[in-house]
């Protein structure tokens, strides 16, 4: 039965994408560092791809959700993203939202 | 190995977010490579780290989000649409012309033989262009639509759609058969490409002293040049008429409008053909004569007319009215259904 286990594959994966940007938000009330942010989400139990938040960060930023600022400080210098007073907003609507719709998806599900 | 990955990247994106992006992943990659170094070599470790950022490709569009397109879905339906109908036409028009090319040299050469076999090789070669054709078509097509894309041109206005203004099912009678326009578009690029390449054949056939079969023309080649661009033009005009009638399927307000336009535009062209030049062959009949050793006094009379001389005028006017009726009718056709049956907005 490999190709049960392609769908669920799938499906799981566009089930996450939608939730990607909602836990991006939800962890950058401070500026934090994308390759951090990455580990962070990962003990948290949400695994991003590399590849899919650091393209996602710059189009929030593009949408003037996140700002980013050039850290050189360090060794390195590194971009640092955070959420600005739009994107404040952006997320506590998404909040919203998120929390009526787990609650009406743990409704229907309870019910089978 | 990491600049090579980097430049990979960055060269799919636009040039003022090159820099930036580079530095972010060049930084990522070290951080990625401190993190996983113990016990394996730095090579290895780069290259874990890259596998695991994937393809360079792949990671570009998703820094490109939405515009890794080269034609959006808005378009795509009429892109098909348009590509197939364009192709079709392309391609059957070559390919007639590869037929017409291989039945037209058949009797023109001296020897059977020698005449299949020349015929074959032109039909070929006008068919090994048919590759070259399609391409070209596929390309411009493509092209057109891609400034499209890139430039969001509206094809209509797009008002926000409400019940009340859902596309009319047209009126039974206003549907044009899809079969007419097609027929209309092939039959108008046939004629024309017989009248571009091969005017020297529309005439008679008659052998000659030797027995050859050689083709009197009962057009004026010499001035062909000059006039074809008219016709070229006429013709054209029709199919873009039957074009658009295809592409749009019914009688409306656009096609009785294009439909004017076109006639208009052809019966000038053919008014100016037939007036302004010579096209009919006045030496027709004398051609003919010299070959044939035939004289055409009383037996044929409209030949005999022909040598008058008269003929070039009466024989210009006799097919410009009948051309110009033809158009006109089909004009009229077209308007008669618009406004009879093309709007009838309001009908459940």
């Amino acid at each position: 039965m490999g190709e049960i286990n392609e769908i669920l594959q799938a499906l799981t994966q566009e089930l996450r994408r939608g939730t990607i940007v909602l836990s991006v938000l939800s962890q950058l009330d401070n500026s934090a560092y994308g390759y951090t942010l990455v580990k962070n989400m990962e003990e948290k139990g949400v695994r991003v791809d590399t590849n899919t938040l650091y393209p996602l960060l710059r189009r929030l930023e593009k949408q003037e959700i996140l700002v980013s600022e050039w850290e050189t400080d360090g060794s390195k210098p590194r971009k640092y993203y955070k959420r600005t007073a739009f994107g404040d907003a952006v997320y506590e609507s998404l909040r919203r939202q998120w929390k009526e719709m787990t609650e009406c998806m743990e409704k229907m599900l309870g019910e089978s | 190995m990491i600049e090579r990955y980097l430049y990979d990247v960055v060269r799919r994106l636009p040039e003022n977010q090159r820099k930036d992006i580079e530095e972010e992943l060049r930084t990522l990659i070290e951080d990625m490579l401190e993190e996983r170094q113990e016990g394996k070599s730095r090579e290895e470790s780069i290259k874990e780290v890259l596998t695991e950022l994937g393809d360079p490709a792949k990671l570009a569009m998703k820094y490109r989000g939405e515009e890794a397109h080269l034609i959006g879905g808005e378009y795509y339906p009429l892109y098909c649409q348009i590509l197939k109908l364009v192709l079709i036409c392309v391609g059957v028009g070559v390919a007639i012309s590869a037929v017409v090319h291989l039945v037209v040299q058949l009797p023109m050469q001296s020897g059977v033989v020698d005449g299949v076999v020349d015929g074959f090789v032109d039909g070929f070669l006008s068919l090994a262009s048919l590759p070259g054709a399609l391409l070209e078509a596929f390309g411009f097509v493509t092209l057109v639509f891609f400034i499209m894309e890139r430039n969001q041109v509206k094809l209509q206005k797009r008002e926000p759609w409400s019940l009340d203004n859902l596309t009319q099912i047209p009126h039974k009678k206003a549907v044009i058969p899809k079969s007419d326009s097609i027929v209309g578009v092939l039959v108008g690029v046939f004629i024309m490409v017989i009248f571009i390449c091969l005017p020297e054949c529309i005439g008679a056939w008659c052998k000659n002293a030797d027995g050859e079969l050689v083709a009197v023309s009962i057009f004026n080649l010499s001035i062909w040049s000059k006039a074809l661009p008219f016709f070229i033009v006429s013709m054209s005009a029709g199919i873009v008429d039957d074009f658009v009638k295809l592409i749009i399927g019914c009688y409306n307000k656009t096609v009785m409008y294009v439909s004017i336009a076109c006639s208009l535009i052809s019966l000038a062209a053919m008014i100016i053909l037939f007036k302004g030049y010579e096209i009919f062959n006045v030496n027709f009949v004398e051609e003919l004569s010299s070959i044939t050793g035939e004289t055409f006094s009383e037996k044929y009379d409209i030949l005999t007319y022909w040598k008058t001389g008269i003929a070039g005028v009466a024989l210009s006017n006799f097919f410009l009215v009948l051309i110009g009726a033809m158009i006109l009718i089909d004009l009229a056709v077209t308007v008669y259904r618009t406004l009879r049956y093309g709007q009838r907005g309001n009908e459940k």
